[in-house]
Parts: structure tokens; sequence; C-alpha cells
């Protein structure tokens, strides 16, 4: 199966190069930091209503600018970098389809995703172990992570289709963090529109809200409905676009 | 056109009126040849003649305008995933993955051709073994010379020995023993694969192939065997005769079809001319020369016959379309 030689060529990649450690690192870093401070601070007698791991998984800007750097920087090279090496010309001359191509790299992305989130789980044990017996909803954890898997399953599809796009890495991240950023801003949107069609419409793709569903350990199968719709758009966009050339 | 005919098995690779236009640009403009299993066949042309072009669209990397190429008897636009089983193929810069060490890479792809497991480990050796590979298979390839990722390209194109190769530019870029090297694994190839090669370079052409198909602003201007396409060019006369300058060249020019192009008095030899002549392109004119000679009494110290060098072929039909 080529989406399978692919997606392990892509994720060895990840781990062959400082790019990937360097990725890793400061995403542990930085996550453990912010847990440690959401931690900190809902343990103040003034501290709003929620849980730490609800902040954690989505209800600060910081993840929402974390993710969409570490998504920028985990998609721009997939197929832009193939392009401007050339490699995707002996990539798409070989008898693979495109479809098995655009697969296999995105595969790899969501796989190198999770394992960028698989050790914060450590976090969340170090959580339950501090915290009050039976005091944490582990519905709501699950939720959380499943939710944060959506989210960045779906931005990663938007990466690899801005990485499709275009022959030039850098480009591609940053029309990659433009798009994810437009997708973040456009919920608030429905504050300045009235009631209507469009102030639905925005809502119903407010990201922000449903990440926090989410956390909240609420599954809205609607939320997947939509998050798995773009991931199927863009998939099939980029490999439209891959094809483009085989056109007439 | 020129066509020169050619005994050679039906084709392997059938390229029947194929256009392509890019960016509003006829870049190819019905090209019709053919590759027959086992031959070698040069496309040469200038630079922007639309070789690269038509590689690509063989190649299933670009689609055709117009025309049809099929491989093995599979189109490559309705059955492009079989069509491009039977091609392996070596683009002009040799684009690798410069983190992977070559086994590494050369694996990776054996596997995208399908071979997995035992199949494709053997499949490496083979193709490192035959290109020459052992000393640097376990080195990245990004701190490779030139010349070993040119051959670690051709390596990749011969991975599960598919029966058409076609090499674009095999050796540009090359020193002199890295070519010598690249050129005598792409000699050793032919019999066994059928080889599609493009180059710019005339002497590469020579070198390597006996069929030449000659393209030029996405035209195909000649095609054929070489021997025949060198022999179109015509053939020059040099004779060297001891005797006056001034009597020997009218008494040639007076013979019919000769004309002298040159002749001069050899400076280190007085009394020796040296004349070349254009038009005697058969053995009678050029007995008419002898008998000439001989029947003034000069001397005859040299009659040579030098048939036109494939540059010369060459220059004529690309300039032609100017």
């Amino acid at each position: 199966m080529a989406w399978a030689t692919i997606a392990r060529r892509e994720l060895l990649a990840y781990f062959r190069t400082p790019f990937g450690w360097t990725l890793l690192t400061v995403f542990l870093l930085v996550q453990g930091y912010s847990f440690f401070l959401f931690v900190e601070l809902m343990a103040q007698p003034l501290a709003p209503h929620g849980t730490p791991l609800r902040l954690f998984l989505g209800g600060t800007l910081l993840y929402w600018l974390f993710l969409i750097m570490v998504v920028a920087l985990t998609t721009m090279r997939l197929l832009a970098e193939e392009r401007r090496s050339g490699t995707l010309e002996t990539l798409l001359t070989a008898p693979v389809r495109p479809i098995a191509i655009v697969l296999g790299k995105y595969l790899a992305a969501v796989l190198f995703y999770v394992a960028l989130w698989l050790p914060t789980a450590v976090y969340v044990l170090l959580a339950a172990w501090l915290a009050e017996r039976g005091t944490l909803d582990w519905g709501s954890v699950a939720a959380g992570y499943l939710g944060t898997l959506s989210v960045g399953a779906t931005a990663l599809a938007v990466g690899v289709l801005c990485s499709a796009l275009t022959a030039q890495p850098l480009i591609a991240a940053l029309l990659c963090a433009a798009s994810l950023a437009l997708w973040v801003l456009l919920g608030p949107l429905r504050f300045f529109v009235s009631d209507g069609p469009l102030a639905t419409l925005l809502e119903r793709l407010d990201v922000l809200a449903q990440l926090d569903d989410f956390a909240r350990g609420l599954v809205d199968s609607r939320h997947l409905l939509l998050h798995g719709s773009v991931i199927v758009f863009c998939l099939t966009a980029a490999v439209g676009h891959l094809g483009l050339r085989r056109r007439p | 056109m020129t066509t020169t005919q050619s005994t050679t098995p039906p084709a392997l690779l059938e390229v029947c009126e194929l256009s392509k236009r890019l960016a509003g640009r006829q870049v190819l403009d019905r090209l019709s040849f053919g590759v027959a299993a086992g031959q070698a066949v040069g496309l040469l042309g200038p630079n922007g003649a639309g070789k690269t072009t038509c590689m690509r669209v063989i190649c299933g990397y670009l689609s055709p305008s117009a025309g049809r190429v099929c491989v093995g008897g599979r189109d490559v636009v309705q059955e492009g995933l079989a069509a491009r089983r039977l091609i392996g193929y070596l683009p002009e810069s040799a684009p690798l993955h410069g983190e992977l060490r070559v086994v590494e890479h050369l694996a990776y792809r054996a596997r995208l051709r399908g071979l997995h497991g035992r199949a494709a480990r053997t499949e490496v050796e083979r193709v490192v073994e035959r290109c020459g590979l052992g000393a640097v298979a376990r080195r990245v390839i990004g701190q490779l010379s030139r010349g070993y990722r040119q051959r670690v390209g051709l390596a990749e194109a011969l991975l599960g020995a598919p029966p058409l190769l076609v090499l674009d530019e095999p050796t540009a870029g090359l020193d002199p023993n890295q070519l010598r090297e690249v050129r005598e694994l792409i000699r050793s190839l032919a019999g066994t694969q059928a080889v599609l090669l493009s180059s710019h370079v005339l002497g590469e052409v020579e070198a390597l192939c006996r069929e030449l198909v000659v393209l030029d602003h996405g035209v195909v201007v000649a095609k054929g065997p070489l021997e025949a396409l060198s022999a179109g060019g015509g053939v020059a006369l040099w004779v060297t005769i001891r005797g006056p300058l001034a009597e020997i060249r009218p008494r040639l020019e007076g013979l019919p079809g000769v004309a002298v192009s040159e002749a001069i008095e050899l400076p280190l030899e007085p009394g020796v001319v040296r004349c070349r002549l254009s038009g005697a392109n058969d053995a009678a004119a050029r007995e008419r020369v002898a008998g000439t000679v001989f029947a003034a009494g000069w001397g005859l110290q040299e009659l040579r016959v030098e048939r036109a060098a494939l540059e010369s072929v060459f220059s004529q039909l690309t300039r032609e379309r100017e």
C-alpha cells in the first residue's frame, strides 16, 4: 500500500531531523508550563469557574496560537518541499496515485500531532494524583483530547492543502496560519451580526465554542461531522491540485 | 522532416501525433516516434526544443493536449498506473531525498513500485551493485558528489527492471570521469532495457544511441538510425595534388557536379595544393577527379572522403526552422 509507505517515510522524516525533536521539545515545555500556570490559577480563591484541563484543552488564546504554529510548521514542507526539490516529479511518475501521496502525508502529520500531545497525558495523570479522589471527570478528559484531535486533524488537512498549492514551504506555512487564524476568528464575528442565517452559520462554525463543548465533556456529533467534512474537502482539493498537471 | 528507414521491431513506446500547450505556448507539435524493446534512442535537440516536456508527458507527469502516448500498449493517460509501472524515469536534476541514506531512499522507492520485504531488499542490492554504489550505500545522499547522486537517480530508475528507461540529460553537469562512468552504465543497459535518452550534447547521443529523434521548437525535424542521418549531411572530398594551383582549380571546377569549396597551396610544401571538393558524393565523381589529375600529369598525394559529422547535420536541421 503506497499510502502506508509514504506515511512511514514522512513520519520517520519528522524524527530523523532536528526539526521534529525541536518542535516536540518546545511544545512540551510550553504546554507543561501553561498547565502549571492553569493549575496555580484555578487554585486561587477568586479563580473563574472551571477546571485547569478545560483551560489547557482549548480554553485560552495560548492554545490557539500554539496550535496554529505547530500545524503550520508540521505541514509546510509535506508537499511544497517535494515540489521545490523536484522529488514530486519522481513521486507522480511512480506507479502511485495522487490520493495515496496526499493520504500518506496527511496520516504522517496526524500521527506526529498525536505524538506531540501524547506525553501531555502525564500532566493529566499528575493532576489526577494531586486532586482529591473522584474529583477528576475522566469523561471530560477523554472528550477534551478527542476535541483536540478532531480540531488538530482538521487544521492539518488545511495545512496539507496549503502545502499542495505552492513550491515554497514558508509561503505554505503563512497561508496555513492565515487560514487557521481566520477560522478561529470566524466565531466571535457572530457578536457583530444581527440574528439571522448568517449568525446561525457563524455559530455553527465557531471552533472556540466547539472545543469548549469537548472540554466540558460534551461530544457533539455535528462538530465531528463538520470537521470530517473540512478534512475531506481539503484533502480532495489537494489531490485535485496534484493531478492538475495531468489534465490536457 | 528527414526520415530514414530503420528495421525495428514493434514499438514498446509509441508516441502518436503528440501535442502539448503550456502557458499558451505550443511546446510540442504533433510528435510521432517509437522506441522498440531493448533499443536505445536519443532525443536530441537544442535547449528549449521540448525534450523535457516530451519526456514528462511520456512518464505521465504532464498530460498531452492532443495525441497519444502508449507504453507496452497501455495509454499513459487512460491506464496511467499500469503504464507507469513499465517506466523507470530519471529527471534532469536527479531529485532525491537528501536526508536519507542511499539504501533507505532506494528501499522507499522500491516499496512504492510494489516491492516489499525480501524482494525489495534483493532489488535494492541489485541496483546498488549495478550502479557501483556499494561504497556509498550507507552514506546520506545530501553528502554525495554530483556523480554519485546521478547514479543514485539512475539506480532508482532501474528499480523493478522496467522495460523502458526514460533518462533526461543523464550526464548533465558531470566531470569527465563521472561522465564516462555513467555512460558506460547506460551503455551496459542497452539490449536488456529500452532507453530513451535526451540530450543537447551530440557526443552524448552519438556515444550511447544508434537511433535518433531530432527535435526543434517542439517538432520532430529528423529521425532514424544515426549513420543514415549523418550520411544525409553529405560528404566532402579532400584532394592533395602536386601541381600548379592556377591550373588545378579551373580543371577541377570544370568537372560535372563537382564544386571546389577550398583550394590552397600548402605553405610548408611549395607546389603542393590541397583542395576541398563538395558534390563528389558518389564513387564515379571521385574517379573523375582522380582521372583528371592523372591525365594532367600531376601527382596525386591524397584522396580522402570525409563524411559530414552529426554536428553539421544537427546545425543544418535546427537552423532551417529559425
